[in-house]
């Protein structure tokens, strides 16, 4: 089909680094620049890769979701920064099936789904509804605004 | 909020925060960073604004520009937030002041397939109906009239997002 036009798409991935003389369960190389450059011709040869599978108790949801060439990236680059089976706790600010499909793909012990909206494509409701069989996790409706404000949803990710 | 986790994922949240925090970019990046451990990742994706990426000497570039800018202007009067982007070097100053270090980004230039709805003569028409919408239900706010007859505008605004 013919474009009627481009747009450019980002994907960005930081480390936040550790207060002087803390550990940190990954290794980091010191130099940025270097570890991009280093990880371009390791990354070009993952993107062309199969998708790993879902977890066995995988939903149906995700199984028709492809992930796209900004995630595959990412998925590259936590397996580089020593990411292996599992990726830990993992909260996912701003839910939609894409994302959530793409963060079960990587065997996360726990997962936190953050969405404005119950209805919707992006709506809390189709995705609790998807998750229903995983017990790791959690749909939450808020819209990250401060607690006090007016009118707001805040988010208490203590009670997930 | 006192919990941390190993990853944080904003994926296109940035741009949407102005529709339910209106200038809240920078308070959402608050947010994240208070979510990611120390030694944890945060990943982020996003759409670079068109103004950044669009020229406006470009004939083709510059109609998607303007129609962007209808649908502004049109929300705006209608009271109505949209989507916001941020471009990735304003992410990457907010990471460095949290201290984080950007270990790896990537940009992927998508093209959008918007051919069957953004014409000249779509534009037009649309435009038109628009006009004779206004004429015939006065009594209506212009803004929501205009926004509720031209799907081009919601075409383009949401255009990304259908795309993912």
């Amino acid at each position: 089909m013919k474009r009627t036009h481009f747009v450019l798409d980002m994907a960005l991935m930081s480390f936040r680094v550790l207060p002087e003389g803390g550990v940190s369960e990954t290794q980091v190389t010191s130099n940025t620049k270097d570890v991009e450059e280093a990880n371009e011709e390791e990354m070009d040869e993952d993107l062309s890769a199969e998708e790993p599978p879902l977890s066995p108790s995988s939903i149906s949801l995700c199984r028709k979701k492809k992930d796209d060439d900004l995630f595959r990236f990412l998925r590259s680059t936590l397996k580089s920064e020593g990411f292996g089976a599992s990726w830990g706790n993992v909260l996912d600010a701003g839910a939609g099936v894409s994302s959530m499909c793409f963060l079960l793909r990587g065997q996360v012990d726990s997962l936190i789904e953050v969405t404005a909206d119950e209805e919707g494509t992006y709506g809390a409701k189709q995705l609790r509804r998807a998750v229903r069989v995983l017990d790791t996790v959690t749909i939450q409706t808020g819209n990250w605004r401060g607690e006090n404000r007016r009118g707001s949803m805040g988010i208490d990710l203590r009670q997930c | 909020m006192d919990r941390t986790f190993d990853i944080v994922v904003a994926d296109y949240l940035l741009g949407a925060v102005e529709m339910y925090w209106p200038h809240g970019a920078d308070g959402m990046m608050d947010r994240l960073v208070g979510a990611t451990k120390q030694g944890g990742y945060m990943m982020i994706t996003g759409i670079e604004p068109y103004e950044f990426v669009l020229d406006r000497e470009n004939n083709d570039d510059r109609l998607v520009l303007d129609i962007e800018a209808i649908g502004e202007s049109a929300a705006f009067i209608a009271g109505e937030s949209t989507y916001r982007e941020v471009p990735e070097s304003w992410v990457r100053r907010q990471l460095e002041r949290y201290g984080f270090r950007v270990v790896a980004s990537k940009q992927v230039r998508g093209g959008k397939e918007r051919s069957d709805v953004l014409t000249a003569t779509i534009l037009n028409t649309r435009t038109a109906q628009a006009c004779t919408s206004v004429q015939d239900a006065p009594s209506l706010p212009i803004a929501a009239i205009f926004l509720t007859h031209n799907p081009i505008l919601f075409a383009l605004r949401f255009a990304h997002r259908s795309s993912k």
